[in-house]
């Protein structure tokens, strides 16, 4: 009997189920297909634990791929839910222990807080086993890892690099870079369950950049730890304010390795004050003194105010009220141009300097460099000072009779210690202006000519001089052709503390000479006890400089003054 | 008119109707695995698999037992069920302000779930007593008393979602009998009116304040969005938030930061939109219209009249559980106390479900 239920009520019925189910489909549909974005949009704005974690950021390395800012997992600690905590006052202290941070500061935080709350972010990979004690001694804590910098050799060219914070780069080139080298961040929804916490991947507003996974850098390892001993040592035996040492490779301008004294631990940033954290050899423009005369001499005689074998006076002075006089009185009233670089003479320089119209000086000036920032890929470099000759209506004065005079050896201009490296650096290569690098491998600038070779050529075997006879002789190197300048600047309109001088003291100059590959600067701000370029800084030039010829293994004859007349045809 | 007892046989089992079901089963208990692990809640999720396990054991039993002899017994069962129900004002567990729960010391259940396959016998015995379709008069009143008792007695619990999936009986009844359609519709208008004047009763009488409002609000849902309109709201996030491949189970965070009511029981359809997106829910969906039409299907070929109304009277019932519990998680009904079957926590229902969809395979078992 197949007649218990009417066929066509059998048919009505059926119909109404699929009528139904395609009608919760359609809504099924509208909710999780069409309108999804918007609810999800919803359950998001909802869940209050909403946490960014940082995505690995670019690593940066040395030319060699010796790893100086690392990327590595670091835990941090959490807590969802923490009213649901038992012990809030045990946690408080154990978390105070791990992280410096007051107790009671931790304590209120974790009882104000609803969803959910930080209670370490990014501890030292090292605390991880005491991280992961607490997880399993206080339930609700979870132990989520994030990306955080690592800076494997600790205080090593920190002022360049410089380090992060949470919010990304704090300084340095992480600071600058931050766009580079951030990944961004991933945003989770974080909840509980049980005792652990869950973190849900939120799709719609992650902010994940592509980026390289590391970027090599110039800087040599090895001549960035030569330069941070180097300077440590300064540091103990002068006591300055500050110093700086910058190694450049020539022809290339590439940084390759680039020192700050007073520095600090970009693994602990917030123990040292933050004007410690300073690149000066970039942001911060000194006087750079009588290594200034170089480059006056060079535009003396490329402009051909002067002749190479010409003598000039060096006895004081006189313009108007003021007398310009040298610190060692010279043996002699006049003093050929090699003279005047070889014993640093300011009354030599200054009348040489006003030999050659001001327009052509300062434009010279800015030639070699000074007065604009640097072709590096860094923010807030400072331009240093040189005056237009002309000023600027009712903003800057014009030169006075005294500043041709003045710029000639060092005052009245200011340039960045990287702005110094890089005008010698333009001697050494020949009078092509050398553009820095901080990036290996990325592009060069067009070459510009900034002096004529013949020039450069002149200046380069004055240089040598400077080393081999003159105030220079601490920066030799046995074996190596070196060419420099010392440099003993007065500080200008800065108090000056009591028991210093004043002074910044100078050396940068270039090795070898008839091949110059390295440039090396070393300043040293105010230091005790010595002051001058020559006892200071040339002894710490001569440690890099040896040290960055040997590490390349540039090699060069030993020399004679007969080879020097010789090479530079007996001039 | 008594009938040689059909003897079990595996080979003639409706295997892909056992299969479904099974599969209903697990999903619920991952289901509320998912939806109460970590919470308070957390040992529900153990107590869930061992009401699948108390369901799997009913299922055989309905399934080993032949449909015609649970018949047979079917107003001994209802009468004892009935007895329970009268008990329960005396002896009743009071939770949450109704006693529906019965203890009896080992474990406690509800006698208005296990009244739902009990009144269906009931029905069928007396259909099966009668010689032809065309009830009289008094065969409806008997079949509606048979409706009625454990509808009041389950609303004076009070406990009116449950009560209501009693009256999905009605229209199994109206649908089997050979009425024409006018007399149906003349029925339908005279239970419509009987039903408003019932629910106007209700209304000034019994209804609780959160139920008018649940009422009120589904009829305009931004009257109130804080409360009942709340949970509507909640539950709607969760389920379009899961998009297309959910957010994966355990990691619903509408279930787990608590926006969604009851996630284990009324709203288990919810967690499964949030956390297994369209797919689960689809799904879910194909699974129950595959049933259904299982029930339908069956019911249309049974060889006994009262095997075929067991299973349009457990389409209906079972209908009525899965709309209203879907339709409300969409918020295309008012928020209603009545779970989904299998998916839903709770060990009465569960167990009921699989014993009178056992009882449907039952009868299709007959059919080989």
């Amino acid at each position: 009997m197949r007649t218990c239920i009417n066929n066509k009520r059998f048919i009505i019925i059926a119909l109404f189920l699929v009528g139904f189910t395609i009608f919760i489909f359609g809504k099924l549909f509208y909710l999780q297909v069409l309108k999804s974005d918007y609810y999800k949009q919803e359950a998001i704005e909802q869940a209050q634990g909403v946490v960014k974690i940082d995505l690995p950021r670019t690593e940066l390395l040395d030319r060699n791929g010796v790893i100086i800012a690392a990327s590595i997992e670091k835990p941090s600690l959490c807590v969802v839910k923490p009213k649901e905590l038992k012990d809030i006052d045990g946690l408080s202290r154990k978390i105070s222990r791990l992280t410096g941070e007051k107790s009671t500061y931790i304590a209120e935080k974790l009882r104000s807080r609803k969803i959910f709350t930080w209670l370490a972010r990014k501890l030292p990979e090292e605390l991880t086993d005491e991280a992961e004690e607490i997880v399993a001694s206080f339930d609700g804590v979870s132990l989520i890892r994030e990306w955080g910098r690592d800076y494997p050799r600790g205080i090593f060219a920190s002022n360049l690099i410089g380090t992060v914070g949470v919010d990304g780069g704090l300084s340095g080139l992480e600071e600058n870079w931050e766009s580079r080298l951030s990944k961004g961040q991933k945003e989770y929804i974080v909840f509980r369950v049980g005792k652990k916490s869950r973190l849900y991947p939120l799709g719609l507003i992650d902010s994940v950049v592509p980026q390289p996974d590391k970027i090599y850098l110039t800087i040599d390892e090895a001549i960035q730890y030569q330069v941070e001993k180097t300077l440590d040592a300064i540091c103990e035996n002068f006591n300055p304010l500050g110093a700086c040492a910058i190694v450049l490779s020539v022809p290339e301008g590439e940084i390759l390795a680039l020192g700050v004294r007073p520095t600090f631990d970009p693994n602990k940033p917030a123990e040292t004050p933050f004007a410690k954290w300073r690149n000066i050899a970039i942001l911060d423009s000194y006087e750079p003194g009588s290594t200034f005369k170089a480059i006056t001499l060079a535009t003396a005689i490329d402009f051909d105010t002067k002749k190479p074998y010409e003598e000039v006076p060096v006895t004081p002075l006189v313009i108007g009220q003021y007398t310009i006089k040298d610190d060692h009185p010279p043996h002699k009233n006049f003093y050929s141009l090699e003279e005047v670089l070889t014993y640093s003479s300011n009354c030599g320089a200054a009348r040489i300097g006003m030999s050659i119209p001001r327009q052509t000086f300062y434009q010279y000036i800015k030639k070699f460099g000074f007065g604009s920032v640097t072709a590096l890929d860094f923010k807030g470099q400072s331009e240093g000072l040189i005056r237009r000759p002309e000023g600027i209506p009712n903003k800057v004065p014009p030169w006075s009779d005294l500043s041709a005079p003045s710029i000639s050896f060092g005052q009245e201009v200011r340039a960045t210690p990287l702005q110094l490296a890089l005008a010698y650096a333009t001697i050494a290569n020949r009078g092509i202006k050398v553009n820095p690098k901080i990036e290996l491998n990325s592009p060069d600038l067009a070459p510009e000519r900034v002096i004529s070779e013949k020039t450069a050529q002149v200046i380069t075997k004055m240089l040598v001089n400077v080393v081999d006879e003159g105030t220079g002789k601490g920066a030799r190197i046995p074996y190596v052709r070196v060419a420099g300048k010392t440099g003993t600047a007065q500080k200008l309109g800065k108090k000056i503390e009591p028991g210093r001088k004043g002074r910044i003291a100078y050396f940068v100059g270039f090795a070898p000479a008839e091949n110059p590959k390295i440039v090396t600067l070393v300043m040293v701000d105010d230091p005790i006890g010595q002051v001058y370029g020559g006892t200071v800084s040339a002894p710490a030039f001569a440690e890099i400089t040896s040290f960055a010829l040997k590490r390349f293994n540039i090699e060069s004859e030993p020399y004679t003054k007969n080879e020097i007349a010789l090479l530079t045809g007996g001039l | 008119m008594f009938k040689e007892p059909l003897t079990f046989s595996f080979k003639n089992q409706d295997y892909g109707g056992i299969f479904l079901i099974l599969a209903l089963l697990a999903l619920g208990g991952i289901a509320v695995n998912s939806a109460t692990e970590g919470t308070k809640l957390e040992s529900y999720s153990s107590r869930e698999w061992i009401y699948i396990s108390i369901s799997i054991v009913a299922l055989c039993l309905a399934l080993y037992i032949p449909y015609t002899i649970w018949i047979e017994y079917g107003y001994i069962l209802y009468g004892f069920v009935m007895v329970m129900l009268f008990l329960l004002p005396l002896f009743g567990k009071n939770v949450a302000g109704s006693r529906s729960w019965l203890n009896l010391g080992l474990f406690s259940f509800q006698p208005s779930e296990i009244a739902k396959p009990f009144t269906i016998l009931a029905l069928c015995s007396f259909i099966r007593d009668e010689d032809t379709n065309r009830f009289t008069l008094r065969d409806f009143s008997i079949l509606f008393m048979l409706i009625a008792i454990p509808f009041t007695m389950t609303i004076l619990q009070p406990d009116f979602g449950t009560a209501v999936t009693f009256l999905s009986l009605v229209p199994a009844v109206i649908i089997f009998s050979d009425l024409k359609l006018k007399e149906i519709l003349k029925i339908a208008a005279v239970g419509f009116s009987i039903a408003a004047i019932l629910f106007g009763f209700a209304w000034f009488s019994f209804f609780k304040p959160y139920q008018k409002e649940r009422v009120l609000t589904f009829l305009n849902p931004s009257r109130d969005p804080q409360k009942a309109g709340y949970q509507v709201n909640q539950a709607k996030i969760a389920v379009g938030s899961g998009k297309f491949f959910g957010k994966g189970l355990h990691s619903g965070t509408q279930n787990r930061l608590k926006f969604l009511p009851a996630p284990h029981t009324d709203f288990i359809f919810a967690v499964i939109g949030e956390e297994l997106g369209f797919v689960g829910t689809s799904f879910v969906v194909i699974l129950f219209t595959i049933l259904l039409s299982k029930f339908l299907t069956i019911g249309e070929n049974s060889k006994t009249k009262e095997g075929s109304f067991l299973c349009i009277a457990a389409f209906c019932l079972f209908l009525l559980h899965i709309s209203v519990n879907i339709g409300m998680v969409l918020g295309l009904f008012p928020i209603m106390g009545i779970p989904l079957p299998f998916l839903s926590y709770g060990g009465s229902f569960l167990v009921t479900s699989s014993f009178l969809s056992g009882l449907v395979l039952n009868v299709a078992s007959e059919q080989y």
